[in-house]
């Protein structure tokens, strides 16, 4: 005990005297530990955190696959929900969710948008989630009888609706009481049957139609099986298909649910004509693996980021442990020739490193949980919230062992190569260029060093150029100067007339308004998370040969092409008069469908397909307008038709005001508009962004990735920089008196530099090689994270090279300068 | 060809300054073969190092070959070196990396003389300082005195017109000294000019000069 308290009085000491030889390890490991930490553990909570359900690894998600249509994936038609309730007995409950409304929650002073989700009552039962306050839905409640659909007349009691945590906090200040209490939600009268739990959150992949954000959940009023499952027609309209999870009895595995669902789906194929023709399998995956699917790459990139700050940040608290070595190698043989025995000599020296790994350990601590702050305050969607990623044990202590045992490894290293040279270096004339391991063991960490910096900093101008790709891409509307907001059109507006009249009304309000420049009306805008598709078929089809085609399908006003900014390449856009008419069927495709349709021709004045309202009808094409990234930026997307809004007025439409004002008075008159046409029933308008945000939100991710392997890359070449500076001064330093020699003898200056400077891009270039195969194999791992840009895309590795090597010249050039300009008289004299 | 005028030298020390060289004037003409005695600490290879223009940091005037050293840039009185200057150090000073060969090849190759003409050069010497055998070996390899046999030869390479000689013969045999100074003597009378140190009266004679070091200072020149 003694004997460790005078080692670490001397560590402490000796540490002090050379201050940067304990900060620079000492800091490189914090971040490197803090780092990896950080990204560990939100990685930890987005896969491998189980949802806050009961047994989450026995849900499963159910998808229909229709591989002749080439769909990997669709979503399940409530009808055969109903098929596989009754056939399959793998499932202790199979929970259908439709989709989600937009409602409007009154309150005593003003209306609020909410988000109500629909699903089959057992759905929480099938999660396993039980209500907070109150109960979740009981059997079949809310659910009408045979008896009660086929009652024209019958008047259903008001519904039950569980309300979720947040809302419940913050409309109505978590009163208790209001469970029990009977709320108007869109006009209807709902009775509050409970709150779900704060953590409550439906966990879906993307793709299922539903979305994450929902406040509140009613029971789907018609049971699955009275649903229509229209001939010949594969029904994309969002309130007959949906996501469905599944709950596997105790005794079941996921493959013998798989064997059941495929004697289902053999019967369905047998059944119904179009899924036969379909292929129609069933897939059954696990919830929890399928919902974090999507995540996967961009965690792995960061993953491999970190995992390679961490491994440079050892490397270099490696080096500058060998480095000090080096220097106290004549310390160490003097010392040992005045009889320190070498047990002593290492503990001295290990006892200094593990004060170091210590150090960084601690300061890793506190760095990994600022670094999760601040990664999720600046990371995309998506990802889960702060309070949600705890720090786990094991994943600190991984990274700080990781931290802490390098420097102890490196540690013992430079005591071991301390103490074997003890004896010989004190010959005064004897040979020199000693410490050879050391100095190979160094470079070597220099190479690995280089390698890992070229590889992230690939990685970053990968993404940069990905991102800059995505900005480039021509999505079909002009986003500057684009308001955008959505409505839901309550009930008691009327039928689809009356709601045309409505949304003109409304539109000519705002066009009104100092300005604005075009106003127009969509079902769903691009990059929204609206999924509604069709399919269609030529003049002269008949409906049940429109499977096969599948086109994203738009209800618009007349000026919605005008608001958007997109161009119409052929005809004309509808008229007023086809906003609020509906005698002639008219429809608008963009240039993919036209060039379908009329390969190389004018695809106007031809008819085209589609179910509107569920009937078949045929349309005359009056106009063709240019494509529309309408999901993802990265597509191009399926073909769109446009029809009238009149033509199938949905309730729940988003506008477009091409404005000149600034958004907030925008948004405020608009409002006001919305107050002044409200009756009876408050009209909620919401989502108000301007689209520019929106397509910032569908660059978010790849904008994250770059900015965290950007900083990353940064940390790693600065710390390479650092490792590189050290180990080339050290070299010119053991070799000054050599330099000095040369001089002597004629050795021109520039001759003593470029030696130098070639030492050290040798070393460069062999870690640039390394790099480059570092950098292709990280980029071909997570390929699906790049746009516009090859995993080997020569101008960026080209860049990054030269990047990597100014800066490598630079460290290198500044000890060559030093050595170069030595009088070689005192270059002789330097011991 | 060497005029100092009032050359001193100083070190730090304890706040103030060491002083190692006072007030040195001297003139050595072209052909002058000048020998440097003094104790110990007189200062005696600080003087040659400052002559062969490996030192630039010092007071006082040094001309050579006419160019004002003391006014020169680094680069400047390299090249002066390069051109006119052998130097033998008092600790050799042979690279250890490099092989008895290689340290006698390295100045010719600074002066980008063609490989064959180095090989035969350097074979040639070899052959008159007797270590064909050793040309292999690295410098740890050989005795104290093998080494500065090595370090003259690599001096007298280039055919300086200046050899300027560290205690030249401090770690060899009398015989084999006598060789060395022998070798200078020759090139002395051929017309390079030489200055060396040296403690033994012997090898002292070789020089028509002697200058005497004491403290730094120059006392009787002879
Ligand atoms: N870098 C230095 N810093 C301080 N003093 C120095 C330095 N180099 C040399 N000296 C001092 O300069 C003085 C002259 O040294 P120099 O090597 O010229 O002596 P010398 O006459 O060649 O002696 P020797 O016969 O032992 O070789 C010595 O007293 C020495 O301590
Ligand atoms: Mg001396």
């Amino acid at each position: 005990m003694d004997r460790l308290l005078q080692d670490l009085a001397f560590a402490f000491r000796s540490l002090r005297r050379r201050p940067v030889v304990a900060i620079v390890p000492v800091f490189t490991l914090a971040l490197g530990i803090g780092a990896s930490t950080a990204v560990f553990s939100v990685f930890d909570s987005v896969l491998l955190t189980p949802p806050p359900y009961r047994e989450p690894d026995r849900l499963v998600l159910l998808w229909h696959r229709l591989p002749a249509l080439g769909i990997a994936r669709a979503r399940v038609a409530a009808p055969d929900v109903a098929v596989y309730r009754e056939g399959a007995d793998a499932f202790e409950g199979l929970a259908f969710v439709a989709g989600a409304d937009d409602s409007a929650l009154e309150g005593t002073d003003a209306t609020h948008h909410v988000r109500v989700g629909v699903a089959t009552p057992n759905l929480f039962r099938v999660l396993g989630v039980e209500a907070q306050i109150g109960r979740t839905f009981q059997p079949n409640e809310g659910v009408l009888s045979a008896a009660q659909l086929a009652d024209p007349d019958f008047q259903a009691a008001p519904g039950p609706i569980l309300l979720g945590y947040e809302i419940w906090s913050q409309r109505f200040g978590r009163d208790e009481g209001v469970v029990g209490r009977t709320l108007r939600f869109g006009g209807a009268p709902r009775l509050v049957v409970g709150v779900l739990p704060p953590d409550f959150e439906l966990l879906l992949p993307p793709g299922t139609g539903v979305p994450t954000d929902i406040d509140a959940w009613t029971p789907l009023a018609i049971p699955p099986y009275a649903f229509r499952r229209p001939e010949g027609l594969r029904d994309q309209d969002s309130d007959n298909t949906g996501a469905v999870i599944g709950r596997l009895r105790p005794d079941v595995s996921l493959d013998q649910a798989r064997q059941q669902m495929a004697i289902l789906s053999s019967r369905q194929r047998e059944a119904i004509p179009q899924y036969r023709e379909a292929g129609l399998t069933v897939e059954v995956v696990q919830l929890q693996d399928d919902a974090v699917q999507h995540a996967k790459p961009l965690l792995f990139a960061l993953m491999g980021a970190v995992m390679f700050v961490l491994l440079i940040a050892c490397s270099n608290v490696g080096n500058i442990l060998l480095a000090r070595a080096s220097d106290r190698r004549e310390e160490m043989a003097v010392r040992a020739a005045l009889g320190a025995g070498r047990g002593r000599l290492v503990r001295q020296v290990l006892t200094e490193a593990g004060l170091l790994g210590l150090g960084g350990g601690l300061l890793g601590v506190l760095c990994a949980t600022w670094a999760v702050d601040i990664l999720l305050a600046f990371g995309p969607t998506g990802l889960p919230s702060s309070e949600d990623v705890k720090i786990s044990g094991s994943v600190l202590s991984f990274a700080a062992i990781a931290g802490v045992g390098a420097t102890m490894i490196f540690g013992s290293m430079s005591a071991m190569a301390m103490s074997r040279r003890r004896t010989t270096s004190l010959g005064a004339s004897g040979p020199r260029g000693g410490g050879g391991r050391t100095q190979t063991l160094r470079r070597g960490l220099v190479i690995w060093e280089v390698a890992m910096s070229f590889a992230l900093l690939v990685g970053a101008g990968l993404m940069l150029r990905t991102s800059a790709s995505l900005q480039r891409v021509d999505a079909g509307f002009e986003a500057d100067g684009l308001l955008t907001l959505s409505v839901a059109l309550p009930a008691e507006v009327g039928g689809p007339g009356d709601r045309a009249r409505f949304v003109d009304a409304f539109e000519r309000q705002i066009r009104e308004l100092p300005g604005t420049e075009a106003v127009g009306t969509v079902g769903g805008l691009p990059l929204g998370d609206v999924v509604f598709r069709q399919p269609y078929g030529l003049e002269g089809s008949t409906p049940d040969e429109w499977s096969g085609n599948e086109a994203n399908f738009r209800v618009i006003t007349s000026e919605y092409f005008a608001a958007m900014g997109t161009r119409l390449l052929a005809g004309r856009s509808f008229t007023p008069a086809e906003n609020i008419s509906e005698d002639e069927r008219v429809a608008i495709v963009d240039a993919k469908l036209a060039e379908k349709l009329a390969p190389g021709g004018n695809a106007v004045g031809r008819r085209i397909g589609f179910p509107l309202d569920g009937d078949p009808i045929f349309a005359t094409i009056v106009g063709v307008a240019e494509d529309v990234r309408f999901h993802d930026l990265r597509e191009t997307g399926r073909e769109t038709i446009y029809v009238p809004y009149r033509q199938e007025a949905s309730r729940a439409i988003s506008m477009a005001v091409r404005t000149t004002r600034d958004s907030q008075t925008s948004i405020t008159s608009i409002q006001e508009i919305a107050r002044g046409l409200s009756g009876d029933v408050p009209i909620p308008v919401y989502a108000f962004r301007d689209m520019e945000s929106f397509v910032s939100r569908a660059l978010a991710p790849t904008r994250f990735a770059m900015g965290v392997i950007g900083f990353f890359a940064a940390v790693a070449v600065g710390l390479a920089a650092v490792g590189l500076f050290g180990v080339i001064s050290y070299a010119v330093s053991r070799r000054t008196r050599e330099f000095g020699i040369r001089l002597a003898l004629g050795a021109p200056t520039r001759r003593v530099l470029s030696d130098v400077l070639a030492g050290g891009l040798g070393l460069t270039a062999i870690g640039l090689v390394i790099g480059a195969g570092l950098a292709f194999a990280g980029a071909s791992a997570t390929e699906t994270l790049l746009f516009g840009v090859g995993r080997a895309d020569l101008p960026t590795y080209g860049l990054v090279a030269i990047l990597v090597l100014a800066v490598t010249i630079l460290a290198t050039w500044l000890p060559a300068r030093r050595a170069a300009s030595v009088e070689p008289l005192a270059a002789l004299k330097h011991e | 060809m060497i005029r100092l005028k009032g050359i001193e030298k100083s070190y730090p020390y304890k706040g103030g300054r060491t002083w190692v060289l006072r007030r040195i004037d001297l003139e050595i003409a072209e052909g002058d073969f000048v020998t440097i005695t003094g104790p110990s600490g007189a200062g005696k290879s600080t003087l040659l190092g400052i002559l062969g223009l490996l030192d630039g940091a010092f007071d006082g005037e040094y001309w050579f070959v006419d160019e004002p050293v003391h006014a020169l840039k680094p680069k400047h009185r390299n090249e002066l070196h390069k051109a006119y200057i052998g130097f033998v150090f008092q600790q050799y000073h042979l690279i250890d990396d490099l092989t008895v060969y290689e340290n006698l090849e390295i100045p010719l190759s600074y002066r980008d003389i063609k490989k064959s003409e180095r090989q035969a050069t350097v074979a040639d010497i070899l052959d008159r300082f007797n270590i064909v055998g050793k040309k292999d070996l690295f410098p740890n390899q050989l005795s104290g005195g093998q080494q500065q046999q090595v370090a003259v030869a690599r001096a007298m390479i280039c055919q300086p017109k200046l050899i300027l000689a560290d205690e030249p013969t401090g770690s060899l045999h009398s015989s084999q000294g006598e060789k060395i100074m022998q070798m200078l003597k020759t090139l002395n009378d051929e017309g390079t000019t030489i200055v060396q140190v040296t403690h033994d009266p012997n090898v002292a004679a070789y020089g028509d000069r002697q200058i005497n070091l004491a403290d730094g200072w120059m006392v009787d020149e002879g």
